[in-house]
């Protein structure tokens, strides 16, 4: 059942309305404004949510996001295109919104139920629900404007997820508040979701949105970049992100330094056969244009395909580009995820320290044979190989720069999400025990007894 | 894409059924009504010094101030029977309501623009709230005219019981004024100042500082043209002489604030979706 069904739905603001002339105004109101005038937050957007389903929004800051919510939430309405919305939708567009700073926190929940057109009932005896997960028992009679932010946005969460909404609209809120809060807001949200109830939900967080989503939009300034799965989503969205960025040095490339980098690196590779690729033609690819990828493959020790290791198995991935650009320095690595979304490993040249070479010309192939022990729980994985690149200068201050400053000198090319996938089983003859580890991943260590006796 | 064609497919709402549709929304929302009525009154005395006195000093201090400057400088007379003072007080009792809470609700929307750009309920349940919070200054100003009245020997009567009603028909006007006012004032800040000099000059021209007798007959037969003039009028009668409204009169106001509502809400409305937009 389609619980919010958009039809190339435009949301323009005029601009210039309500500043010059009362014409304008009242234009305004009817809903005339010339073209030339109008901003489109919205452009000929479409899409569905099913009941029960998790529906992520993502794109930049500006590209749209929040005026879907708002359109959804009825606050506003569209320019043109038609929208349906069925059943009761319980918002967390912004923080404390709908909350009266004067009032205080009991008197703020018994207002946003009443702006849900709910009655006093329904609320008291939601009430003690509320408390109990907003952890405000102590705040309850105090007024809001005293709250601090994370407060707020509990006591935000707490209210609209506990009026049993059918659709539940939730924008960004989540990122203020602490990780044991998170937690239990991801637990509320899954509980409501197997309730049946859509979640419509707006983050930058790829993370939350890859492992949480079951379908996602990608805006750019108001139009549709993609609609679909949510793994493949968020890499169109780190293509999106990195579309401005020039990974590449100052100083023109020398001839005499281009013609030693370019390395001939097909012979240091012993590759599998052809079979063992993935045909390329059935990858997807998510690309900037600069690269394609020409073939993936998950083998053994002995680059025989395989789909099936044991537990702590040494996997082989080979992965093969081809370069549609120049670019300076290549970045290639593996992305492994687990049935939830979750990522549990991902590497890149760049964290080995493979040696790579500091330019490669177009035309050019580069090929990439990543070892890995898959030392992960039991069950199914998918994975990913990726091509990014970096400038020769960036790439030389790799050392220096933090995480955040690095990975925003970095662009990524090409990706093709969920390429292929693997299987985790029991080992057969496991020392000491058939299980190696339990738990997400394995890590390094030890452990030492000792006993002091009596 | 058609332009004009996408225009008319804006929103899944049947004209004949919107009206319908709206009351409905908003009788679920009356929890709403309620709670931001109280959250208006109580935080209009929450922090101010004097608390309920405003709403006693106001009336008074304006009917001491009209009396000195009408009967004692300009020796206006008491008007059939009643001090000036009285006279006054009652019709400014009534009028007060009708003029703050028209500024009120016009100003409402602005006002509650937080509510508006992050939560969805019917708008109108704004300016209604902000209508209806008045009332508890137009309570506490007649509870001062009874006391008035009673020292200057007149006592409530039997027909007290009409003054809901003359109430309800004065919401009715307000609503019909401020649902179109608020709706221009959102796009027109400016348009408060006009109101406000409307309102007085509207004053003036109703029989606040005067009594409807006081007109020629023929103004008088056509009186129920000012919806203001004619509740006043009704009002005099009950408070002061335990006399029936002019019926007609009232019902012919009546009448015409229920026709000119449906086009008002409708304005409203249709104007709601974009305030969001606006504000």
């Amino acid at each position: 059942m389609t619980v919010v069904r958009f039809k190339g739905v435009t949301k323009a603001y005029d601009l210039k309305a309500g500043q010059s002339d009362l014409r304008s105004a009242l234009r305004l109101l009817v809903g005339t404004a010339e073209d030339r005038s109008l901003f489109h937050a919205l452009s000929d957007v479409s899409f569905e949510v099913e009941k029960g389903e998790v529906f992520g929004i993502i794109g930049k800051n500006g590209s749209g996001k929040s005026t879907i919510l708002k359109l959804i939430a009825g606050i506003t309405s569209p320019s043109a295109g038609s929208i349906t919305v069925d059943g009761l939708v319980s918002s967390l567009i912004e923080l404390g919104a709908g909350f009266h700073s004067d009032l205080t926190g009991r008197e703020n929940v018994f207002l946003s139920g009443s702006i849900l057109g709910l009655n006093k009932k329904i609320i008291e005896s939601k009430f003690n629900d509320i408390i109990d997960f907003s952890e405000l028992v102590d705040f309850i009679d105090v007024p809001v404007k005293k709250y601090s932010s994370g407060m707020y946005a509990r006591l935000g969460f707490a209210v609209a997820t506990a009026v049993e909404p059918n659709i539940l609209l939730i924008d960004e809120v989540l990122a203020v508040g602490d990780v044991f809060f998170r937690q239990k807001c991801y637990k509320r949200l899954t509980e409501l979701k197997e309730k049946g109830v859509s979640i419509i939900f707006v983050s930058h967080a790829m993370g939350d949105v890859e492992q949480f989503c079951d379908e996602v939009l990608v805006l750019d300034r108001g139009r549709t970049v993609f609609l679909g799965s949510a793994s493949e989503a968020v890499k169109q969205y780190y293509l999106l992100e990195h579309q401005d960025r020039r990974p590449f040095s100052s100083t023109i490339l020398g001839e005499g330094k281009n013609a030693a980098s370019s390395v001939q690196m097909n012979d240091q590779i012993a590759w599998p056969v052809a079979e063992a690729f993935i045909d390329p033609t059935r990858v997807r690819q998510v690309s900037n244009g600069w690269a394609r990828c020409l073939g993936v493959a998950l083998c053994d020790g002995d680059r025989e395909p395989r789909g099936v290791f044991q537990q702590g198995e040494r996997a082989t991935f080979f992965y093969e580009f081809e370069l549609l650009q120049d670019i300076e320095v290549p970045i290639g690595g593996i992305v492994i995820q687990n049935d939830k979304g979750v990522i549990v490993h991902g590497k890149s040249t760049l964290e080995y320290g493979t040696e790579v070479p500091g330019s490669i010309l177009r035309g050019s192939r580069i090929r990439f044979r990543q070892d890995v022990s898959l030392e992960l729980a039991i069950g199914e994985y998918t994975f990913e190989v990726g091509l990014a690149t970096i400038s020769r200068d960036d790439f030389d201050r790799r050392g220096v720069l933090g995480y955040q400053q690095l990975s925003k000198k970095w662009a990524r090319i090409c990706h093709t999400p969920n390429v292929g996938q693997f299987a985790v089983v029991f080992r057969k003859n496991g020392y000491p025990v058939q299980l190696l580890h339990h738990g997400v991943a394995n890590l390094p260590g030890s452990c030492q007894v000792t006993v002091q006796s009596v | 894409m058609n332009r004009a064609l996408s225009r008319s497919t804006r929103w899944p709402f049947r004209w004949g059924s919107e009206l319908r549709s709206d009351f409905v929304a908003f009788w679920t929302h009356r929890e709403l009504l309620y709670t931001l009525t109280k959250r208006e009154i109580v935080s209009k005395y929450q922090q101010t010094f004097f608390g309920l006195g405003w709403s006693l000093l106001q009336p008074v201090l304006q009917a001491i101030v009209y009396t000195i400057a009408f009967s004692l400088v300009l020796k206006s007379r008491g008007a059939e029977g009643v001090p000036f003072m009285n006279f006054v007080f009652a019709n400014l009792t009534l009028w007060t309501y009708f003029a703050s809470g028209t500024v009120n609700a016009m100003n409402s929307l602005r006002v509650n623009s937080g509510l508006i750009s992050n939560v969805a309920f019917p708008r109108e349940v704004i300016p209604l709230s902000s209508i209806l919070s008045g009332m508890f200054d137009f309570l506490v100003a007649f509870v001062v005219l009874v006391i008035l009245n009673v020292f200057s020997g007149f006592y409530p009567n039997i027909r007290f019981l009409y003054i809901p009603g003359i109430l309800l028909v004065e919401i009715l006007f307000i609503l019909d004024l401020s649902l179109v006012l608020c709706v221009l004032t959102v796009v027109r800040r400016d348009l408060t100042y006009i109101v406000t000099f409307a309102i007085t000059l509207y004053m003036f021209l109703s029989p606040v500082f005067f009594p409807l007798s006081a007109l020629p007959q023929f103004f008088q037969d056509f009186y129920f043209v000012n919806p203001m003039g004619t509740l006043l009028d009704a009002f005099k009668n009950i408070v002061f002489y335990d006399h029936e409204p002019r019926w007609y009169a009232l019902i012919v106001v009546i009448v015409i604030l229920l026709v000119l509502f449906v086009p008002s809400y409708r304005f409203f409305k249709r104007a709601e979706r974009y305030f969001a937009d606006v504000l």
